[in-house]
């Protein structure tokens, strides 16, 4: 057990489910005296903190980073007068909700994605590769980030991907094994038992050690049992670590909602848990996003602009909420972390036969906070499509189509993640990062 | 290593088409080694920019006219911008185009004979004790722990475990586990589905008595006309609910299947129902409440299931599953397959409370591919394709270069969206885009007569009949019956279906070690005429998987029904059983998903467990019913050999292991667990704790 003895944890869990029961307006959320009293405060143990957004589905980027006019075989669901502009650059009307966090924000385009088969795309935008069939894809970026600086942590990769998983493990170890969980809730939940036995943990917990060994000692050639034996014992630290208590003493949500994103919402909710979630350091690296986003027919496609404008929204309030937290040494937490809000591909610039857009392999990606190469008072641009929405190819070293531009993939992407977190992304990944992304 | 011989199945050369192009290509697969990208190499032949035959300036990708000019004619027309000339190549583009339409394409796979699998030496084999076999083959074969009154009787030489095997293939956990099983090999997931149960929504509003009456949406004002009022209300007994009546307004219970004021109009077809002359049929049939689709759904996702259950059950032969002409419906089905074919005015005695029975379809149908329910869940030929590959084949389309380029096309497959829509090339043109389409688009020919509402075309676009030939394992089958048939007949088949089963059994695939013991199964798995139960029974009975090291963890399925069969208690967290809530952690299933079960340990499984364990023993310990406090008093604190009664019979229960087999090192470390608890809290925490234990350990969970 860490400072917090046995029974302060057990005061503060039952005060925690207490809480739960109060309305909000009688428990202080973010503000300053009850954050003293929060480890996390104070003890952030992670140099740098990811947030990975996915809106999985593909994602119409002339709502966003490429905004259009009406023309031959380019149909934009907005009016012109819905473009907007900021620091020098023409922005869709989705990108709206991310105006104030734009100091902080780098935007990348003309990535190309060479998958157009949602789960193949999907894999390739974590981690680079192919899934080869029958095998388990291979180690995302999560994963990777979390080896290098999640291992101190109990729980080193939380997700809440649940639906359409875009984190991996690979064949890293079972440590790094993407915790899927939806909301703070469901963590707390998870991360402790009802009733009478929790008073009883060290006897249980004792006896459990005991058998698991034995069992895994009578299976000693079997890596299932070695690899169970691991989890079990990671999940037990989990209880016995201050964990529960971060898992359990959250605030209840309190970012502003809008029309399309309300605080009980699943979004919401993901909102909540992200914030949370770094905010008592119980993760450095989270997953969080929806899979709404494939828009084939008219149905799908009306009301694909309000999902990408609720997950902007999402993006801005999971911002909003890190940047209000700050560390003793002053700076926030969005100050201490990296924002990647990305999807597997986009749609076609034109109308299909069924009313809306198909696939297309012309991509962007956003990226805010630390270690992202912002403009103050504008935005950092890199990367562009031509008019027809065809990605153009860019040199890596320059941030221009110069000598030696080429397509910009994946692992463009990936490599330029890792540079953000002052990792070196060559062992990882074939291209090098875009430096013109990079602080 | 993939088997590129003609013999399976790949399509080699057209009657007509530029040799120029296939040297194209052929040259682009060599030089370029880079998967998707575009090349110059007509551009720097005809001299001209990439964008004169393509879409994308860069090139590559899908290509307007004068590309498919070139495409078809390998010329590339100087005078090309001039209108007449436009439409002339037009007219050029679209005989071309039905000709590639009608060329039948290779259903192109990666796929090793069974002879010419990869092997390895076996390794030996340590058989696990008749009890834990015992234990395993009850989870494998009945998703439960075995009844304790079975095991005493192997215990006490009474029966065999080929006994109780042959009794287990026969229960009715098998046939529900089985059920699930194809559950998860057809994987229904959330289609794309707007079409309505019926044909009009029929509510329930405040009748003018203040009572609640049914009306149609089609007749609204039929209240403000009195035809809602007490003494017009009908007395109907719903389609929904044959046993009871309820009351409706008097138009809205009109059966007439054409009204008086115009005989011209069918009441049950969406324009008659529009029209507002019409009620909502017998037993409401032509009408739909609002959770109708919901149920629906459910109903449709059963389907695969239930028709390998009829297999199962009457031992008819497996490949039916690919050939049948018939299929399993329930009630609900019945009514909704009824709109969606258009027989509703036919449907004259609709219950959805009916129950599962065989239903007749005619010979162009074909098992499961052919259901409304996988043609619709699968709302398109890629997505079917891929399903049926990955379901039938075991093959999982991946971007395949490789493949792309050992194959000699001379043209990309067409593909067609719906029977009526014209053929179209270019999305298979980009290499990017082909690494997969050249594997779907072949197969997905075979369906290109069938929407995605199950309705088959015999004509479609143009008013001829659409092509539906491909060529499968070098053989030509026209349609999908014809597909059906010869998958049902190949060794491919009988593979797959081994391979699945051999995983559900022993958590894995074949392995190269298993090669010798693979071909076995499956030769014997044909010469039984694909008896699926037969296989299982030899299955069980192999050195691998009563070898001791064949462990699985249990899903959640098997934890509901086993702590069920233990404790009797549910497992509440917040609104839904615990392990459906958590079921992505213990291997369960969102059918809404694109993968597969995930059975990895994790901690988060762990998590899970414990949670359950903790949560399950207090709640049974404290309702004193649970079956592991039978004969026993809870508050009670028992002496040691009443104690140890109590270790060795839940031993027995959960782990199917007698006390002569119960180590002396757990004997006294439960005694520990019990008496340490007790000592703080009292008995009834004691036997909390044990259960806790003995639940969230490691051997519970592996099997």
């Amino acid at each position: 057990m860490t400072a917090f003895d046995r029974r302060r944890l057990l005061q503060s869990l039952a005060l925690s489910a207490l809480g739960a029961g109060l309305p909000a307006c009688e428990r202080s959320s973010y503000d300053s005296q009850h954050l003293e009293d929060t480890p996390s405060f104070t003890q952030q143990r992670a140099p740098h903190y990811f947030v990975f957004y996915f809106l999985m589905g593909g994602w119409d980027i002339t709502t966003l980073s490429e905004p259009r006019r009406k023309a031959a075989k380019m149909s934009p669901s907005y009016a012109p007068s819905d473009i907007f502009e900021h620091g020098g650059h023409l922005l869709g009307p989705s990108m709206k909700p991310l105006v104030r966090h734009m100091d902080q924000m780098a935007v990348l385009r003309g990535l190309r994605a060479t998958a157009l088969n949602h789960p193949q795309a999907r894999f390739q935008l974590v981690t680079g590769t192919f899934k080869e069939p029958r095998q388990a894809p291979a180690a995302s970026i999560q994963t990777r980030l979390a080896d290098l600086i999640g291992r101190d942590y109990p729980i080193p990769n939380l997700s809440a991907d649940g639906l359409r998983p875009a984190t991996f493990l690979g064949d890293y170890d079972p440590h790094l094994e993407p915790f899927r969980i939806g909301e703070m809730w469901s963590l707390r939940g998870l991360s402790r038992p009802r009733g009478p036995m929790i008073e009883q943990e060290d006897i249980l917990f004792d006896a459990l050690r005991k058998r698991d060994a034995a069992f895994a000692e009578a299976h000693a050639k079997h890596a299932l049992a070695a690899d169970f034996a691991k989890s079990a014992e990671l999940a037990r630290q989990v209880a016995e670590s201050d964990y529960r208590w971060r898992a359990s003493e959250f605030v209840e949500p309190r970012f502003t909602e809008t029309r399309n994103l309300e605080r009980n919402s699943r979004w919401g909710r993901q909102v909540h848990l992200v914030v949370e979630a770094i905010r008592n350091d119980i993760s450095p690296i989270i997953t969080a996003g929806s899979g709404e986003f494939d828009a084939h027919n008219s149905n799908d496609y009306g009301y694909h602009r309000k999902a990408i404008t609720r997950a902007m929204e999402a993006v801005a309030a999971i911002c909003d909420g890190l940047a209000e937290h700050r560390t003793a040494d002053g700076a926030s937490l969005l100050d201490r972390t990296t924002v990647v809000v990305a999807s597997e591909f986009s749609r076609q610039p034109w109308i299909n036969e069924l009313g809306g857009k198909h696939h297309w392999d012309a991509n962007t990606a956003l990226f805010l906070g630390k270690g992202v190469n912002g403009t103050k008072g504008g935005l950092t641009m890199v990367g562009e499509c031509d008019e027809q929405l065809f990605p153009q190819p860019l040199n890596p070293a320059t941030g221009k189509p110069d000598r030696g531009a080429d397509d910009v993939t994946n692992a463009h992407f990936l490599a330029s993640v890792l540079a953000m977190a002052g990792i070196d992304p060559g062992l990882h990944f074939e291209q090098p990062p875009i430096q013109a992304l990079i602080a | 290593m993939v088997d590129m011989d003609p013999g399976f199945g790949l399509h080699k050369g057209l009657q007509e088409c530029p040799a120029i192009v296939s040297f194209a290509l052929a040259i682009i697969a060599l030089v370029f080694g880079s998967p998707a990208r575009a090349t110059e190499v007509y551009a720097k032949r005809e001299d001209v920019a990439c964008e004169t035959c393509h879409d994308n300036p860069a090139g590559g990708g899908p290509r307007n006219l004068v590309g498919l000019y070139y495409d078809a004619t390998g010329v590339l027309r100087p005078d090309r911008a001039q209108d007449d000339v436009v439409d002339e190549m037009g007219n050029v583009v679209q005989q071309w185009l039905q000709k590639v339409a009608a060329t039948p394409p290779g259903i192109v796979w990666r796929y090793t004979p069974l002879d010419e699998l990869e092997t390895a030496p076996a390794p030996s084999y340590s058989p696990v004790s008749d009890t834990a076999l015992l234990r395993r083959i009850s989870l494998d074969l009945r998703s439960d722990l075995p009844d304790p009154a079975d095991v005493q009787a192997l215990i006490a030489g009474r029966t065999s475990i080929d006994s109780l095997v042959d009794a287990y293939l026969d229960s009715k956990d098998f046939y529900w586990t089985m059920r699930l099983y194809h559950r998860d090999i057809v994987r229904p997931r959330t289609g794309i589905f707007n079409q309505s149960a019926s044909l009009t929504r029929i509510s329930r509003i405040d009748g003018p008595d203040g009572k609640k009456v049914w009306r149609s949406n089609g007749l609204m004002g039929e209240e403000d006309r009195g035809f809602c009022d007490a003494a017009q209300q009908v007395s109907v007994f719903p389609y929904w609910d044959r046993s009871s009546a309820v009351p409706v307004c008097a138009r809205t219970a009109s059966t007439h299947r054409h009204p008086a004021s115009d005989p011209s109009i069918d009441c049950a077809t969406t324009e008659g129902q529009q029209s507002g002359y019409c009620g909502c049929g017998p037993h409401l049939v032509w009408c739909y409440r609002s959770d109708d689709y919901d149920r629906v759904k459910k109903s449709m996702r059963q389907e695969g299931g239930r028709i390998a259950d009829y297999i199962l059950r009457n031992d008819r032969s497996y490949t039916e599953l690919v050939t049948a002409d018939w299929t399993m419906w329930n009630g609900r089905l019945e009514h909704f397959y009824a709109r969606l074919d258009g027989n509703l005015g036919e449907l004259t005695d609709a219950n959805v409370e009916r129950s599962w029975r065989r239903v007749e379809r005619g010979p162009e149908h074909s098992g499961v591919l052919s259901t409304h329910m996988y043609l619709n869940y699968f709302y398109n030929g890629r997505r079917w394709a891929q399903r049926t590959f990955e379901s039938f084949l075991c093959h999982e389309t991946v971007p395949d270069f490789e493949l792309l380029d050992e194959i000699d096309l001379e043209h990309p497959i067409s593909y067609r969206t719906h029977p009526e829509a014209m053929a179209d090339v270019n999305v298979n043109s980009g290499r990017a885009c082909a690494a997969c389409h050249l594997q779907l688009d072949g197969l997905s020919r075979v369906k290109d007569r069938w929407d995605n509402f199950g309705q088959y075309y015999e004509t479609g676009y143009g008013g001829v009949p659409v092509p539906q030939s491909a060529i499968f394992l070098g053989e030509e089958v026209d349609g999908l019956a014809a597909f059906g048939d010869a998958l049902g007949a190949s060794e491919v088949f009988a593979d797959c279906a081994a391979n699945q089963l051999w995983e559900h059994l022993t958590g894995h695939r074949f392995r190269p070690e298993e090669t010798r013991l693979r071909r076995e199964l499956v030769a014997g798995f044909i010469a039984s005429d694909h008896n699926f139960r037969e296989l299982v029974r030899t299955m069980v009975k192999t050195e691998v998987y009563r070898d001791v090291g064949n462990l699985k963890t249990m899903e959640r399925e098997l934890y509901q029904r086993s702590l069920d069969s233990l404790l009797s208690v549910e497992w509440d967290v917040g609104s839904r059983d615990g392990f459906d809530r958590y079921y992505d952690k213990v291997g369960g299933m969102d059918y809404r998903r694109i993968e597969s079960r995930d059975r990895t340990a994790s901690p988060a499984y762990a998590m899970v467990q414990y949670k359950a364990a903790a949560e399950m023993c207090s709640g049974a310990m404290e309702a004193s019913q649970t079956p592991l406090l039978a004969g026993v008093d809870p508050t009670e604190s028992p002496d040691d050999a009443r104690l140890d009664g109590v270790i060795g019979d839940w031993f027995l229960r959960t782990y199917v292991r007698p006390w002569d087999r119960v180590t002396e090192a757990d004997r006294r470390l439960f005694r520990e667990v019990f008496r340490k608890v007790e000592a703080r809290e009292g008995a009834r925490q004691g036997y909390m704790a044990m259960c806790t234990v003995m639940l969230a350990s490691e051997d519970f969970a592996l099997y």
